[in-house]
């Protein structure tokens, strides 16, 4: 078992970024080089035509060079750090719906989501 | 019945050389293989445009096509089959991404239908090489190769360029379709920052700390060069009196004839240099990215100053230094608008006679007295007495050559030959000076001076490299002797070590030679087994002679100088240490007893 380094902390970010082959691999393999850790990861196709969302949560030391380098990918449209108040486990369902995943609403209609 | 074909029917390999040529290339470098063959075998229908040139390694070709690219400007284009092809374009690509390289890589791979089942030659080369390309592409249908290539070369030109991979299956490169070239580039996550204006508050708020600064200096690198921003350069650097330093990748987009050129900072820079960066209270930096070989430990560099970062890639502001001012953007939209929020100032001293803001002149005589005090070159203008050829008598008979003869552009390998030049050569022109910096590529120089002479078939391209470097890719000689070029002038540097890492053991480890001390082949008879003309040169009174005749001869040269073998690059700053911290030497080849640190003041 490989234990993180003394300085990194947990960080949520939101990854909008195009739904292709290799544009997840890329995205994450750019936290890889750091080695860092990703300790969760959800991705699912939004409404939108062609994109998809990414929450991921990292153990990062340093996350602002993370979301630079991420926004400087060709396939990724926007990056955003969440506050880490919002991103506990219990409220991802919930991120996700604001962050536009149909496929995770609960509700019949993904259109709808519920609040 | 027989339905007659479609005329306007193209396989995706005419398809892909059309592609090429609609985006205004004339030469590619390369080696054919399995799965690109249906490329090659479109190649001769477009022969009056594309140019081939048969590399003899694909590390040669990847190299070609970098050299091209930074000698002219213009995307670089290189194509390699799939698996060992591919895999062999690894380094090139590396090389390219850490020097901002526009070059586009071709390779083929193997059929749609055997990918990911461990096909003879498959290597997942757009997976191996996601970490170090700009972009890449997998295209299986030849209808995406319009679009594909449109935005490759779109990719790798723009912003802050770099390489782009496009990995072609077999059964696009085959399969017939009729093309629309009517492609709209599918690129929304992308934003070249050279478009837009750039963010007039950061301009005026750099503006008035430029003004307000007693101890300004002009930091500059690559993306001046790159984006064609000399006389914008020389511009500011005239109106304000600020003192101008350039990297390594920077040498040449500032004269360094001009009275306010300092030099090269850095590891191996001068000693003036590295003490103004340390002096200095503003540092703007245009261009560059505070490579640790020029910052040495970073949070010791410049400890009094406020940093302005002009760059294009967003990503590198504050990566490494802190930033009191980003400014993202093209080096010379910044350079421009820099000079126009310096100019409606209120507080600009009427007198406008160089050095119009206040107290600057006295900044210059300081910056000027450290230059006199450290005298740059001294170390090497000191000589032994039995007249030993040093590689300093190289690189100043190279000098002076080219001061009389005119510019011709240089292009060194990695080491300490690399060092000298730099430090040695005087670099007035952008584009004259053509290096592997950020990876440090061994190898690269011989396959680069091939791809900067086919750009240039009208300037002469001498190469200084190392024995060791010279042994890695040599091998493009054959292809220099296949294309007929003329204008390629090799001179070795030949220490018998892979002298660098030899140079550090002396210093830091003991003389403990582990590993460097290095052999090889008569230089001037492998030249000639390659049919070109090599020379062997081993005292000092022959090496001008020696290149003036290589400079007349009519073909590739290959001149073997055979220098002092522990002679070192000085001075040097260790490894890990403050650049205020710098091992100097009297004398080029000494053992490290008398090598004298000082630390700079508090």
């Amino acid at each position: 078992m490989t234990t993180a380094p003394a300085n990194t902390q947990r960080h949520t970010l939101v990854v909008h970024l195009n739904d292709r082959p290799g544009a997840l691999y890329r995205a994450i393999g750019l936290i890889r080089r750091r080695d860092y850790n990703v300790s969760s990861l959800v991705v699912g196709a939004t409404g939108d035509s062609g994109t998809s969302r990414m929450l991921l949560v990292v153990e990062a030391a340093d996350v602002h060079q993370i979301v630079q380098q991420l926004s400087r990918l060709i396939d990724v449209l926007s990056v955003q750090e969440i506050p880490h108040e919002d991103a506990r486990l219990e409220q991802v369902a919930d991120a996700m719906r604001r962050f536009d995943f149909p496929h995770f609403a609960p509700s019949s209609n993904p259109q709808e989501p519920a609040r | 019945m027989s339905a007659t074909p479609n005329p306007d029917l193209r396989t995706g390999a005419q398809i892909l050389c059309e592609a090429l040529v609609r985006q205004g290339v004339d030469v590619i470098f390369g080696i054919p293989g399995g799965a690109i063959m249906p490329f090659y075998h479109a190649l001769p229908e477009y022969s009056e445009q594309l140019h081939h040139v048969l590399c003899r390694h694909e590390q040669g070709a990847g190299h070609a096509a970098e050299g091209y690219a930074r000698a002219s400007g213009r995307v670089g284009v290189c194509v390699a089959t799939s698996g060992p092809g591919a895999t062999n374009l690894v380094t090139p690509i590396a090389d390219a991404w850490m020097d901002s390289s526009p070059m586009v890589a071709i390779t083929g791979q193997v059929s749609s239908a055997l990918l990911g089942t461990d096909a003879f030659q498959e290597t997942d080369i757009v997976g191996i090489t996601v970490p170090i390309t700009k972009h890449s592409y997998l295209v299986r249908d030849p209808r995406e190769i319009p679009r594909v290539i449109a935005e490759a070369f779109y990719l790798a030109s723009t912003g802050r360029p770099g390489p782009v991979l496009v990995d072609v299956t077999k059964d696009a490169q085959q399969a017939s379709i009729v093309p629309d070239w009517n492609v709209t580039l599918d690129l929304a996550g992308y934003d070249d920052h050279r478009q837009c204006e750039v963010n007039a508050g950061a301009v005026r708020e750099a503006a008035a700390l430029l003004a307000s600064s007693s101890r300004p200096l002009i930091l500059v690198g690559n993306g001046v060069i790159q984006s064609g921003a000399s006389a914008e350069l020389l511009a500011l650097a005239e109106y304000t009196g600020i003192p101008v330093i350039t990297t390594l990748h920077g040498l040449g987009s500032f004269p360094q004839d001009h009275p306010l050129s300092l030099g090269m900072p850095g590891m191996h820079g001068w000693v003036h240099v590295n003490r103004a960066i340390q002096r200095c209270d503003v540092l703007l930096n245009v261009g560059s990215r505070f490579d640790d070989r020029v910052t040495g430990k970073a949070s010791t560099f410049a400890p009094h100053a406020a940093v302005i970062h002009v760059d294009v890639d967003p990503s590198e502001i504050g990566k490494l230094v802190p930033v009191r001012v980003g400014i993202v953007g093209d080096a010379r939209a910044a350079l421009r608008a820099l000079k126009s929020a310096l100019e409606e100032l209120p507080t600009r001293n009427a007198d406008a006679t160089g050095a119009e803001f206040e107290n600057r002149s006295a900044w210059l005589e300081e910056v000027h007295a450290l230059r006199d005090k450290f005298e740059p070159r001294q170390a090497y203008r000191r000589r032994t007495d039995d007249g030993t050829l040093q590689p300093n008598d190289v690189c100043a008979a190279l000098n002076a050559a080219r001061r009389a003869r005119g510019n011709c552009r240089v292009v060194t390998d990695v080491g300490q030959h690399q060092m000298w030049t730099a430090q040695l050569l005087d670099w007035h022109r952008p584009r004259s000076h053509i290096t592997s910096g950020g990876s440090g590529t061994m190898g690269f120089a011989v396959p680069a001076a091939l791809g900067a002479a086919i750009a240039l078939p009208d300037e002469t391209i001498w190469v200084v490299v190392g024995d060791g470097g010279f042994q890695m890719t040599n091998q493009e000689i054959a292809t220099m002797a296949q294309e007929g070029l003329t204008n390629v002038k090799i001179a070795i540097v030949n220490n018998g070590y892979l002298g660098m890492v030899r140079q550090w053991q002396q210093l830091f480890e003991g003389r403990r030679y582990s590993g460097t001390p290095l052999s090889g082949p008569d230089f001037a008879k492998l030249a000639e087994a390659y049919g070109v003309c090599g020379v062997t040169v081993d005292s000092v009174d022959q090496v001008e002679q020696a290149i003036d005749d290589a400079w007349n001869y009519p073909g590739v040269v290959v001149l073997d100088f055979r220098v002092e073998r522990e002679a070192n690059v000085f001075p040097i700053v260790p490894q890990g240490r403050s650049i205020g911290e710098m091992l100097v030497d009297a004398h080029t080849h000494t053992t490290p007893s008398v090598v004298a640190a000082y630390a700079e003041r508090p």
